[in-house]
């Protein structure tokens, strides 16, 4: 059932069992597996069915610290969420991912990967991927084509990936709106989340939009599905029975900010033709490897976790950053840039690709990056046109994410060497060890994560190892501000899992 | 067949086996061309940057600045005969990047064996 709440009558108050906040990713997965249950759920979404400028002004902010992208153009605000512009690629988290290391500081996730993997396997129906299985010899068995580099495994292994072509807003506007306990209200903004008077209990939030409505959404439980960058800002704008905002008693809530660190750091030059499709993506393609290191590998060398992927270098050397080209505060501009510039560099690189650089590669980077309080989202004093106050993101690096990405580099040098496919050149900012600053061109991978990050001890976490706010009974955050470490794959995949993993724990307690 | 008279045969068979190593270590106008040529790195640079490579490893190591040093530490231990050169130097590139004697040279992660074999063609090809 599609409700718009600009066409309600002002001050209404909606009433349901369950009420999820934001049809983004995250979401729309729980929803969807809410549909026929005796529950009535109640789904609020900020924008529409289509973009609207006027509602993506919401996502207006600041940024300090790391140069980023826009704040407004790093999201998307309508039903559908994110995945109207993102990539689709998919793959687990590594065991290692969860674990404490102790040369990560605050690293550790109070579940596994084991707790995460039937979830998967059913966020993998959500994503519409393929079977839940990322081994190497599964995928070279469905596609010959795939011929690996004889590296040591044990130091260098291939990281499956899958490639998801859903955008949630398409594929399933039709299955939200037609079934009959959901009930999704668009333009409906959550601008204030209200307790009792013990702060133990969300009693209504109170959503508003452009057409002047203000009205109240009451239900059993409360589920934050913005995004983490939004639901970071959502528990502290609402502040006005805990001044320093809600889950936020021990000053966590929007700190660890993490994004993947992707950047284009070195070049692989191989001395002979290696024809394969292990290692390069293509629109559709079903499957294909990054480089990762071992989970002993990384253990040794006491460095994060991070995967090479390789692009043709002389279509790379013509690719502008994608800092440079997202930097639209218009996101369907910044992704019109995006993809000119994919064209252009095709188009220059047809021009130069011969000799030794016709199988030359850029080694391109995709690193989670070190916990760090200082990395964070808080919010200003400006306030957006529905009156919360607009975000600050102050995205920061560690010294440990520079060293891992340049042992990452020379480890694979190394490898590469002993087993004489190639050799490996380094990019300019990684060549001097003392060296800890960054280049202009660091990109990150839009993938917002930690702002609400997972722990049973409150102290040291937002959430529990169930997404449950600290302290708050019935109010719980989806989606990757869950995550305690980034771990080195795109977020989306996990970030479904883990929202249905959610999904399980509230409905036990109904 | 008496101890002594054995030490000084077997020394003997090495020092014939090893003439053509000996002889390029001691005369270094004298020497085997492939020791100035990396394989590998031959199939993705042009000779300007192999030279290039190898003046930058010669100033970061100046006792290692001359051809007859070079080809000394090249020659090191080669006792094959003069075709098997190559894959003796190529066998021991492989065996330092396992062992980790790597140098990194204007970014390239590299073995010492082969930054030798380019700094030396850097010092013996005409200007
Ligand atoms: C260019 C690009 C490429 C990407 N590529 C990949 C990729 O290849 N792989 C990958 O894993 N990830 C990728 N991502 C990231 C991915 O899109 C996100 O991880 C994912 O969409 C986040 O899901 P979410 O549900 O948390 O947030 P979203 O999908 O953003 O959904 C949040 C929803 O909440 C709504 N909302 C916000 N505020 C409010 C409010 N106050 N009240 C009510 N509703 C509200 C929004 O309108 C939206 O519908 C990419 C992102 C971008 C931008």
């Amino acid at each position: 059932m599609h409700i718009d709440a600009r066409n309600l009558e002002n001050n209404s108050v909606i009433q349901g069992d369950i009420c999820i906040i934001g049809a983004g990713t995250a979401g729309i997965s729980m929803a969807l597996d809410w549909i026929d249950t005796p529950y009535k759920v109640i789904l609020l979404e900020g924008g529409g069915f289509e973009y609207d400028d006027q509602v993506q002004n919401l996502y207006d902010g600041e940024t300090t610290g790391q140069r980023y992208y826009p704040l407004k153009s790093t999201r998307l605000h309508y039903f559908g969420g994110t995945t109207g512009h993102w990539a689709g690629m998919c793959s687990p988290f590594d065991p290692i991912d969860f674990i404490k290391r102790d040369w990560v500081p605050n690293s550790g996730w109070p579940i596994s990967r084991k707790d995460l993997d039937p979830f998967y396997a059913r966020a993998h129906e959500k994503l519409q991927l393929g079977p839940y299985n990322y081994e190497f010899t599964y995928w070279k068995k469905e596609l010959p084509n795939l011929i690996p580099f004889s590296l040591d495994e044990k130091v260098i292994w291939n990281k499956m990936w899958q490639y998801s072509v859903a955008r949630f807003g398409k594929l399933y506007g039709d299955t939200i709106t037609k079934a009959k306990n959901i009930h999704l209200y668009t333009y409906a903004n959550v601008v204030d989340i209200i307790t009792n008077g013990t702060i133990t209990d969300i009693k209504e939030v109170v959503v508003k939009n452009h057409a002047g409505k203000t009205h109240k959404v009451r239900a059993k439980h409360f589920i934050l599905a913005c995004g983490a960058i939004q639901n970071a800002r959502l528990l502290l704008a609402s502040n006005s029975q805990a001044a320093q905002g809600l889950g936020n008693d021990n000053d966590i809530v929007g700190r660890y900010f993490m994004e993947h660190i992707e950047h284009a750091s070195a070049e692989l030059w191989l001395s002979k033709p290696f024809p394969t499709k292990l290692y390069s993506w293509s629109y559709g393609a079903r499957a294909s490897a990054e480089l990762a290191i071992t989970e002993k590998v990384q253990t040794e060398n006491r460095i994060l976790n991070g995967t090479v992927s390789l692009y043709p270098l002389a279509f790379s050397r013509n690719l502008d950053s994608e800092m440079d080209v997202w930097n639209n505060e218009d996101p369907r501009k910044s992704a019109e840039n995006f993809r000119e510039s994919i064209s252009e560099a095709r188009e220059a690189a047809k021009k130069v690709n011969e000799g030794s650089i016709s199988r030359a590669f850029q080694l391109h980077t995709r690193i989670e990056q070190a916990p760090n309080p200082n990395s964070r989202v808080t919010i200003g004093a400006e306030k957006d046109d529905l009156g919360v106050p607009k975000t600050r993101l102050n995205w920061e690096l560690t010294r440990l994410d520079k060293r891992s990405i340049r042992k990452i580099y020379q480890l694979l040098g190394q490898q590469m060497g002993i087993s004489g496919l190639g050799r490996v050149r380094l990019r300019e900012f990684l060549r001097d060890e003392n060296d800890n600053s960054w280049p202009e061109d660091l990109n990150a991978g839009w993938h917002h994560m930690g702002t609400t990050r997972m722990s049973d001890n409150p102290k040291r976490g937002v959430v529990t190892s169930n997404c449950q706010v600290h302290g708050i009974s019935n109010l719980y955050v989806a989606g990757s501000g869950c995550y305690a470490t980034s771990g080195a794959p795109n977020p989306t995949l996990t970030l479904v899992a883990l929202s249905l993993r959610l999904s399980d724990y509230v409905k036990d307690k109904m | 067949m008496e101890r002594k008279k054995f030490i000084f045969m077997t020394t003997a068979a090495a020092a014939i086996l090893a003439i053509p190593v000996w002889y390029y270590n001691s005369c270094s106008s004298v020497y085997d061309q492939s020791l100035t040529k990396p394989q590998l790195l031959s199939n993705i640079w042009d000779t300007e940057t192999i030279a290039e490579i190898g003046e930058i490893y010669k100033k970061q190591h100046s006792s290692e600045n001359s051809p007859s040093k070079l080809i000394k530490l090249l020659s090191e231990s080669i006792s094959s005969e003069k075709g098997e050169i190559v894959a003796f130097i190529n066998q021991r590139i492989k065996e330092d990047y396992k062992t980790g004697r790597i140098v990194t040279i204007d970014g390239w992660i590299l073995s010492v064996t082969e930054v030798r074999q380019c700094a030396l063609y850097s010092l013996t090809q005409p200007k």
